[in-house]
């Protein structure tokens, strides 16, 4: 057995202090402050140490180190090797659609590929008196980074939602539990209460698109709500605003993936979505699900995001 | 006290602990003495920078020895033609020291040579983890590669000192008995 961790005993040591002793370090020590002065007091000094910071963040992707190399093969082939059950699990985790009484749901998750997992995420809580919770979230980027990320806020946002709280009470916790996170990363959400027997929905967002609603007979529509910041920058911008959800209505909650690329322009893909919508549900004998699968795929097809549409509606 | 004299007073104690191995590091793997004074300097100038950042890191110090090793990379490209003609090779040592000083003289020198003689991936675990001791880990970010893969730098890079070390200390031992 070798033992690779083996005690410094080279005796290398004596290399190891680069000439500076006690009373160099101290005089080194004074014009090192000298420096700092200078650091703080002249732009082109400061414009010097950023250039060097940069430079040094840019190498620290690519060292050309073969042990390097084999290392980040390495790493790709085992995300390769776990996203389709992350992304599998994206649907499988998310609540139980049928188990509402009063609201019909339909969902669609399309992942970036088969070999790479996404950040969005979905989830529907039964709540008391009929009412549902729909969430839609999306933490920024791929991989196993944005997935443990938005592991944790969807775990979160279920059992905030099961206590009952608030939307906007809800965005605030996920927020701070975001703000927390050892990597910084963003993550948007859109947080609604359906209450069928009330006729109305209670959405809250936090920098996600709004959402979509469908009424039968009409034309889908985009929502103007409070747009609020994403999750995870502590702002406490969140704000919940109660709509008309009448009998019939088709509510759409989904992410970026479904609307926007570098091909396609946020509005054209919002156009897309609201034509989608409105001609999916107008078929004759359409169901909700079909329509989600439908739309998910006219609109969302090219995405070269991770892609989730839900749809909800009361049920007649 | 404000929080810019704060951060300077830490990045000064900072300073004060590491600016010799920093030092140490970058002539240890072949920068000559008054360029790895100012790349050391500047190291530390860059993690005042951003000071807020690198004092919550786990190991500030990886921070520094990072922007220190590319530094000295960036650099070195336009230095080194130039320092061939203005640093001309360091003086033979002194033959007539004092017993002790001479067999500390050599046993650097000797050291520093084997050190020299490795391929520079291997020089650089080896200045790192062995001549500074750091950690597997503080070691495997500042080079930015696995923790297995400076595992078997160190252990390659101490094989091969070991032969070094022994050629030289042979060589070195039938030059002073006679």
């Amino acid at each position: 057995m070798i033992a690779y961790d083996e005690p410094r005993t080279s005796g290398l040591a004596m290399l190891g202090d680069g000439g500076v002793d006690a009373a160099e370090v101290e005089r080194r020590a004074a014009r090192f402050r000298d420096a700092l002065r200078q650091l703080r007091d002249d732009p082109a000094e400061r414009a010097r140490i950023d250039a060097i910071v940069r430079s040094a963040e840019r190498a620290r992707h690519n060292t050309g180190m073969p042990g390097e190399a084999a290392y980040r093969d390495w790493r790709a082939s085992a995300i390769k090797a776990t996203a389709p059950a992350l992304n599998r699990g994206q649907l499988a985790l998310a609540g139980h659609a049928d188990v509402l009484a009063g609201t019909e749901v339909a969902r669609c998750y399309l992942p970036v590929s088969a070999s790479v997992a996404g950040g969005d995420w979905h989830d529907i809580v039964p709540l008391s008196g009929g009412r549902a919770a729909l969430i839609v979230g999306d933490a920024m980027g791929h991989g196993p980074e944005a997935v443990a990320a938005m592991a944790q806020l969807r775990a979160a946002a279920h059992v905030l939602a099961g206590l009952e709280l608030a939307p906007e009470e809800v965005l605030r916790r996920l927020d701070q539990l975001a703000a927390g996170f050892a990597m910084p990363r963003f993550a948007t959400c859109i947080y609604s209460v359906i209450d069928p027997a009330g006729g109305s929905c209670l959405i809250a967002q936090a920098g996600h698109l709004p959402p979509v609603l469908a009424v039968p007979g009409g034309t889908a529509r985009v929502l103007d709500l409070p747009p609020g910041l994403p999750l995870g920058i502590e702002a406490e911008s969140f704000e919940a605003t109660r709509i008309s959800l009448p009998p019939g209505a088709t509510l759409a909650l989904y992410t970026d993936g479904l609307v926007e690329s570098r091909a396609r322009p946020l509005d054209d893909g919002l156009a897309a979505l609201r034509d989608a919508l409105s001609s999916a549900l107008a078929e004759p004998g359409a169901t909700l699900e079909g329509a989600c699968e439908t739309v998910t795929r006219a609109v969302g097809q090219h995405s070269e995001d991770d892609v989730t549409l839900v749809l909800a509606r009361a049920r007649p | 006290m404000s929080v810019d004299d704060e951060y300077d007073d830490e990045v000064t104690v900072f300073y004060r602990r590491y600016v010799g191995r920093v030092q140490a590091f970058l002539i240890n793997m072949g920068t000559d003495r008054g360029l790895a004074e100012e790349i050391a300097d500047d190291a530390f100038l860059a993690a005042r920078r951003y000071w807020a950042h690198v004092r919550s890191l786990d190991r500030p110090e990886a921070y520094i020895f990072k922007v220190a090793r590319n530094e000295r990379s960036r650099r070195q490209k336009n230095y080194a033609s130039r320092a061939r003609d203005l640093h001309p090779a360091p003086p033979e040592p002194p033959q007539s020291a004092a017993v002790d000083l001479a067999h500390g003289v050599a046993d650097r020198i000797v050291q520093q040579e084997a050190l020299r003689q490795l391929p520079p991936s291997l020089r650089e675990v080896i200045a790192l983890r062995v001549v500074e001791d750091l950690a597997v880990d503080t070691t495997a970010e500042i080079m930015g590669i696995s923790p297995g893969a400076v595992k078997r730098y160190t252990f390659e890079g101490r094989q091969r000192l070991r032969v070094l070390l022994s050629d030289f200390r042979d060589t070195a031992g039938e030059g002073m008995d006679r």
